[in-house]
């Protein structure tokens, strides 16, 4: 029994020192339990613990508030085992303090990666909208050097933004007058809200309109690490936008004007009796009428170009023999020909001239095209309108001859603009100045065509539309 | 009765304000554009000058402005016949000799009326000096 007794001591005593070192071991390892802890887990490493003190440990598990080891003292030979287990018991319990603390700690370090990688995200999402916008932004910090420029800006001032952050703005945004509305910028608006400059700078040799809205903003949560956030949009466009638009006011509201004006003033001398002869009279009233229809078809044509231009002129797609159109549009303008002594004519072989098109709208076309013709040639003179196909059969153009007075070289290129006319033919025939540009928003924009005009001053003009066969989805 | 140079690229404006004005004993003579208007009205020296501003060659202004230049036929008053002419302002108008101006669409017989004021107070001036 006592010798047993002995045995067991001395087996408990082996127990205890060899758990106690390889918990000193384990402990001193801290880089062992980084390395233990995330893999086996702490319930694995306590089973595995428990299953080395054996059932002494085991029993003692259940004591661990214990301070002293508690079984019979006074029992003969019961000190070193309760002994044994006290300091396995406080060993147990301060590897488990130590595993509950590396568990929180990694928790804690898992909750702040998960952050930081929600952060990063952010930072990306944002950068990525940044880059994303037409506009170009560029923000510096209060003593004026560059922390943060979009790719917009990037392109737009030809730097590269790895080299230009933390270099001075008016360093590597060489236009002196960016730099200056930074510098002049800075002190007032870094505290303030936002300031909107227009102003127009050259950009790669060329000169940009720019709406510039700096804004101050936080840098980080510091009050005083405020900086400046300048972002430059590009209104070039809109601005050339606007002029078109006013100019063709002010076109408009001319080409108006004129026949209003003569209407008005002969109305108003017939009306008080100014006009007494018979045959003034009469021409009196012939200007009222034709003032009156070149009013009506100004309006007409400015409408026509418009829906065409706003996409709500729905197109009547059928087959239209085009040769058969431009027969059709000589016809209409015979009358106007024979009154000048023009001989006037339409060609076309004997081919197949059929094109996907609107009849109306490419029947108008062609009598803008032979009745320009007929208008700017002088007596005596011919007018061709003449069909032809591609050799490929994918297209049909239809070109209108005159040996009219001829179209300076300078103005060609402005034929078809609304409201151009050529000087030196203001006073040889009236015109609107929107026939042509009808033309080519019909041939163009609705009919996915081609205009086109070559012409020699003195000789005669050649203008041409030529419209696909069929129509592309 | 006073000679007037009546300059407009619109022939049927032009004789239109020719009409009422020969209607009212003046004697009438006519340009089609900036440029004629100054020749004739160096060769015939009118007493009044009715023109219109958008003209091919040489506009309204740039006429008036270019008469000034001539010392020789002395300051012609003259009447903006125009579409134009709210978008000139009165001192620029002033500078060229333009004394008054009508906005097309235009009364004939308003316009013979400013005839009749503008010529009374150039009389009256003439007398005055």
């Amino acid at each position: 029994m006592i010798r047993a007794c002995g045995l067991a001591i001395g087996v408990g005593i082996a127990a205890g020192g060899c758990a106690l070192g390889t918990a000193l071991v384990g402990l001193a390892d801290l880089s062992l339990w980084s390395v233990l802890a995330p893999s086996i887990g702490s319930t694995t490493l306590a089973a595995v613990l428990l299953m080395a003190y054996g059932g002494a440990a085991e029993r003692s598990a259940a004591q661990l508030s214990q301070p002293v080891p508690g079984g019979d003292a006074s029992a003969p030979g019961a000190a070193w085992p309760a002994l044994q287990r006290w300091i396995v018991a406080e060993l147990y319990s301060a590897v488990l303090n130590r595993l509950r603390i590396q568990e929180s700690l990694e928790s804690s370090l898992r909750a702040a990666d998960v952050r930081l990688r929600v952060a990063e995200l952010e930072a990306r999402h944002s950068r990525e909208l940044l880059d994303a916008l037409r506009e170009a932004v560029v923000a510096t910090d209060r003593f004026g050097d560059l922390v943060f420029i979009n790719s917009a800006a990037a392109r737009l001032f030809g730097l590269d933004p790895e080299k230009s952050i933390h270099q001075r703005v008016d360093k590597v945004i060489t236009d002196p007058s960016i730099a200056r509305l930074f510098r002049e910028t800075q002190p007032a608006r870094s505290e303030a809200g936002r300031k909107v400059f227009e102003q127009s700078f050259k950009v790669m040799d060329r000169p940009v309109d720019f709406e510039v809205a700096f804004s101050g903003v936080a840098l980080s949560e510091s009050k005083d690490e405020r900086g400046l956030m300048g972002v430059f949009r590009d209104v070039t466009r809109e601005r050339e936008i606007s002029k078109a638009k006013t100019d063709f006011v002010a076109k408009a509201s001319h080409e108006l004007r004129t026949p209003l004006a003569n209407i008005r003033a002969r109305i108003e001398m017939l009306a008080d009796g100014d006009v007494q002869d018979e045959g003034m009279r009469a021409e009196f009233y012939a200007v009222i009428q034709s003032e009156t229809l070149r009013l009506g078809q100004l309006v007409d044509q400015m409408l026509n170009i418009s829906r065409i231009e706003a996409g709500i002129t729905q197109a009547k797609w059928e087959e239209v023999d085009l040769a058969a159109l431009a027969q059709q549009a000589v016809d209409v303008v015979r009358s106007q020909a024979q009154d000048k002594r023009i001989t006037i004519e339409s060609r076309a072989g004997s081919l197949s001239y059929t094109a996907m098109a609107d009849r109306e709208m490419m029947l108008q076309v062609l009598i803008n095209l032979v009745s320009n013709a007929v208008k700017y040639t002088p007596e005596g003179g011919h007018v061709t309108a003449t069909t032809e196909v591609s050799n490929d059969n994918e297209a049909v153009t239809v070109f209108v001859d005159d040996t009219g007075l001829g179209i300076p070289p300078e103005a060609l290129p402005k034929m078809f603009q609304k409201f151009y006319r050529v000087e030196q033919h203001q006073n040889f025939a009236k015109g609107t100045g929107l026939g042509l540009n009808l033309v080519k928003q019909v041939v163009e924009v609705m009919h996915n065509g081609e205009v086109g005009v070559t012409s020699a001053v003195g000789k005669g003009s050649r203008f041409w539309v030529t419209i696909p066969c069929r129509r592309k989805k | 009765m006073a000679r007037i140079l009546v300059i407009d690229d619109e022939v049927h404006i032009r004789q239109v304000v020719s009409l009422k004005l020969s209607s009212a004993g003046h004697e009438v003579i006519q340009a089609s554009n900036g440029a004629d208007g100054q020749e004739t009205a160096l060769v015939h020296k009118p007493d009044l000058i009715i023109t219109d501003y958008q003209m091919p060659r040489m506009n309204g202004l740039e006429m008036c402005r270019a008469l000034r230049q001539h010392a020789d036929i002395g300051p012609i008053p003259v009447i903006l016949l125009s579409g134009r002419e709210q978008f000139i302002a009165p001192a620029e108008m002033a500078a060229v000799g333009i004394v008054t101006s009508l906005g097309k669409p235009f009364s004939p017989r308003e316009l013979l009326q400013k005839v009749t004021e503008v010529l009374d107070s150039a009389s009256r001036a003439r007398k005055a000096g």
